[in-house]
């Protein structure tokens, strides 16, 4: 008969041929969710997994669950999953064809959207909440993932709609205007099932989470505005306009909540960190502090290596290039295991190096300022093309800088404002470099982030480059320093963040590009004509003084001809005739020595 | 464009309906869908020129189709829903002298033969049907004597309504007509495979049963899923028998009956219209 043989159940709505996790989006998964769900799911639950979700995200939920479920559409999938772990009940098949029985834990981190096959019915967000709530109880603990069809990554889209979604959109589900666009509207679908929400976070690409009150307060140069910042740049969205420049104006809105990747709304348990971000190979979570964030780092607990399934996570894992080099192994399962992220510094903190910087958890600070960058505060100086007040602060920074130990690589967007001196932010990558090296890599780092994105600044264009980070290194107090080694240390830490700059950038970047190689023509063509001019004049001057070298050669010519015409006179051989005679002194003597020579030439002639 | 389209005189019947010369149909511009199926409404391993559209008789081929990364679908409506509205009276007899069976085998291919237990069929469908039974062979069963002897010596009205074709030649226009025709005298539709012909019986007003050994053909793909796969999608038209109302609305999706189009439509659609 035609039929496979299937090894796992199979209900209504399967998916084959197909793959969730072979696709180009892949699985949801990464450290940040990982350590996200190490902290909310409770032990010894029943336990369902509904959409796909990556090696180590599965692996939290068996290892935390009394029993443990996982519904994928796609068979292959389903299959992949029941060999890899031998502890988890695989159904494949449409969430609606799932039906029967209550879950008290229910993880749904990749959302509502791939939970349902080219065969199951056109059902709206909505009905889909509808079908998984039929799976929970009013005390059952859920993590919900949502897209947000406002995020910035999504307004700034380049490609049209039509090829946002790749081969899962056989049905627009994006388009569906019942679903949720915002927490307030996730909140009120939750509440509607019986599923009051307890925590919401702004997902910014899987690889920041911030509560949405955290993020809905960030401003600009914040930390919580800094972590998304890096988090969407990381992303390989193809884009418009360069994601900072959102981020920026939806912080300075209060808006940036609203204009996350997606949300993840938890039921049933409580908020444990404000705040996660991937850092290094490792977990930063913080808490409000006074004035500032408590910060503790767990390690990863994943091996990254997740075999058939695949992390979908970008995250700095899956940004390094393969092949570069790591050093030391991340730590695997105890700190998850514990149900609780390890104190910074009371568990050994993995190393990741890449090139020439690596990863030292503990030059991270305990409590970090809540001020703003240095960065933030260096471009507005720029854009008002406030010299002087730029100077004064790239003098702050040097003393600053120079008077730190440790070798925690300098990057403005990192360093804080804090009151009148400034801090380290929760970076913590490191170099062998001088100090020297470090605040030039600082500048550079800002040079590139400066020119790059087209800022407003006031030096010209001829100063760009190694030019102007050397003039800033003087302004920081060290003049004629070679930024040969701050350029390493940059690309190094650009590699080592997943930042580094992509083949094609975002349009408006292209544009302006475009228009900065236009104005460069330009200015050139300028410059040409002004070398032109000034040829010209040298041209004239030179003109004029070979017309006065000309005419002094004629007056020396005329004299030569004289002196000539005079030396060949008459009158000239005369005059020195009587000038020999006038010489002779004994006249006899000189008869005779005539006399001898008329004889002798007398005698040679006849 | 592709000689599928020929098959079992769907390209005629659009372009008749269409307003056009059915006798040799305009050159269509994509792939028509030429069966019902599980996938995306072509064999798995069927080629497609880059950039070619299809038209399929419904949307669920085109979702299907989409996952498999396949764009530039339109759904049209099965050619045999546009049969039904230009003969509205071939071969029908008032409803209360239908009667019987016609009973369709899986049926094989020019590239495949089926296999299985004829005989245990046949005794399977004498339990089962409560009046006379006309058995539908396709040529390429109804060629192989042994196969169709066994039918008609079992008291069986042994029909087969032609062949499709193959690189244009050979094409049965008719076919669809004379199937259709049959469909409307008889009573009920019945097949060992949720397939085609029995969609086609429930359009034409029959009651439906697919029931016995489904048998197997060689290199058959199971790639989508096969019969399992139906039986979890399509309960409601498995069995002997089977609730006629769920039925109908069943076959009308698969048909495509909403997407049926006027002809002008059709005629844009497949780039028929006339050019001045």
């Amino acid at each position: 008969m035609s039929d496979n043989q299937l090894a796992v159940e199979v209900v209504r709505g399967e998916m084959q041929p197909w793959s969730d996790y072979n696709g180009k989006r892949g699985a949801v998964g990464g450290p940040v969710l990982r350590a996200l769900l190490n902290d909310v799911l409770p032990a010894g639950a029943r336990t369902l997994i509904i959409g796909p979700h990556a090696a180590d995200l599965v692996s939290v939920v068996v290892d935390k669950a009394s029993s443990a479920t996982m519904l994928v559409r796609s068979v292959s999938d389903a299959t992949g999953l029941a060999e890899q772990f031998a502890d988890l009940d695989v159904v494949a098949g449409a969430l609606d064809g799932l039906t029967g029985t209550t879950y008290e834990v229910v993880v749904a981190v990749d959302g509502l959207d791939r939970v349902l096959g080219y065969d199951s019915d056109d059902l709206s967000w909505p009905q889909r909440l509808d079908a998984l709530a039929e799976l929970c109880t009013p005390s059952t603990v859920l993590i919900l993932g949502l897209e947000n069809e406002f995020a910035l990554t999504t307004l700034l889209d380049r490609r049209p709609p039509a090829e946002r979604h790749g081969d899962d959109e056989w049905r627009p589900l994006h388009d569906d205007p019942t679903r949720p666009v915002s927490p307030v509207q996730l909140a009120s679908e939750l509440a509607r099932v019986g599923l009051p929400l307890q925590t919401v976070y702004s997902s910014f690409a899987d690889n920041t989470l911030l509560a949405v009150d955290v993020a809905a307060a960030a401003r600009p140069g914040s930390l919580p505005a800094r972590l998304a910042t890096e988090a969407l740049e990381a992303t390989d969205v193809p884009l418009l306009a360069p994601i900072a420049e959102g981020v920026e104006s939806a912080s300075r809105a209060g808006l940036l909540a609203s204009t996350s990747t997606g949300w993840l709304a938890i039921t049933g348990a409580p908020l444990q960190h404000a705040i996660y971000t991937e850092t290094g190979p490792g977990v930063l979570t913080a808490t409000r502090a006074d004035d500032g964030w408590s910060t503790t780092t767990q390690p990863s607990t994943t091996t990254g290596t997740p075999g058939v399934l695949p992390s979908g996570a970008n995250g700095a894992h899956g940004a390094l290039p393969s092949g570069t080099p790591t050093s030391g192994a991340p730590a695997t399962g105890e700190a998850g295991a514990a149900g609780g992220p390890a104190a910074f510094g009371a568990a050994p903190t993995p190393r990741l190096s890449v090139r020439d910087v690596s990863f030292d958890g503990s030059a991270i600070p305990s409590v970090v300022s809540g001020g703003i960058s240095v960065e933030t505060v260096l471009l507005r100086l720029a854009a008002a093309e406030d010299v002087p007040a730029f100077r004064a602060l790239a003098e702050r920074l040097g003393e600053w800088a120079l008077a730190q130990t440790g070798q925690l690589v300098l990057r403005w967007d990192d360093i804080i404002v804090d009151g009148d001196s400034f801090s380290f932010g929760v970076s913590g990558w490191v170099a062998e470099a001088s100090r020297n090296d470090l605040l030039a890599a600082a500048w550079q780092r800002f040079h590139d982030r400066l020119i790059n994105t087209h800022r407003r600044h006031p030096w010209p264009p001829w100063m760009v480059g190694d030019d102007l980070v050397t003039s800033w290194l003087a302004m920081s107090g060290l003049p004629d320093t070679r930024v040969a080694r701050g350029k390493e240390l940059v690309g190094a830490l650009a590699v080592a963040l997943g930042t580094v700059e992509t083949p094609a950038p975002d349009v408006r970047t292209a544009l302006a590009d475009a228009e900065r190689a236009k104005q460069e023509l330009v200015e050139l063509k300028g410059h040409v004509f002004g070398l032109e001019r000034t040829l010209g004049f040298r041209d004239k001057a030179l003109k004029t003084r070979e017309t006065r070298i000309r005419e002094m050669r004629l007056q020396v010519q005329k004299a030569n001809a004289e002196r000539t015409r005079f030396r060949n006179s008459r009158a000239f051989a005369a005059a020195t005739l009587i000038r020999k005679a006038a010489t002779i002194r004994n006249p006899r003597q000189f008869a005779g020595k005539v006399k001898r020579r008329l004889k002798k030439q007398l005698r040679n002639r006849f | 464009m592709h000689h599928h389209n020929h098959y079992y005189g769907q390209a005629h019947i659009l372009a008749r309906y269409a307003g056009l010369n059915d006798e040799h149909p305009p050159r269509l511009r994509g792939y028509l869908q030429h069966g019902w199926n599980i996938g995306d409404g072509w064999n798995p391993v069927h080629e497609f020129f880059d950039g070619a559209w299809r038209f399929t008789w419904s949307d669920a081929p085109r979702r299907r189709g989409h996952a498999l990364g396949r764009r530039n679908y339109h759904s049209i409506g099965a050619p045999f829903l546009y049969l039904l509205d230009l003969e509205p009276s071939l071969g029908v007899v008032p409803e209360e002298e239908r009667e019987g069976t016609l009973w369709f085998l899986f049926h094989g291919w020019e590239g495949g033969k089926i296999e299985g237990d004829h005989k245990r069929l046949i005794d399977e469908i004498r339990e089962t049907e409560p009046g006379p039974v006309t058995f539908s062979l396709y040529y390429t069963e109804y060629d192989r004597p042994e196969i169709r002897k066994s039918y008609e010596d079992a008291g069986f009205r042994v029909v087969s309504f032609g062949r499709r074709g193959f690189s244009y030649e050979g094409t049965d226009p008719r076919f669809l007509y004379k199937q259709l025709a049959e469909l409307r005298k008889h009573k009920r539709v019945a097949a060992n495979r949720l397939s085609t012909a029995v969609f086609y019986g429930i359009a034409a007003g029959c009651e439906p049963a697919v029931y016995g050994d489904p048998m197997q053909m060689a290199g058959e793909n199971p790639l989508f899923g096969g019969e399992a796969r139906i039986a979890r999608l399509w309960p409601e038209l498995l069995g002997k028998e089977i609730d006629l109302a769920a039925a109908r609305a069943t076959t009308e999706l698969e048909l495509g009956v909403p997407w049926l189009m006027p002809p002008a439509e059709l005629r844009m659609l497949f780039d028929w219209r006339e050019r001045v």
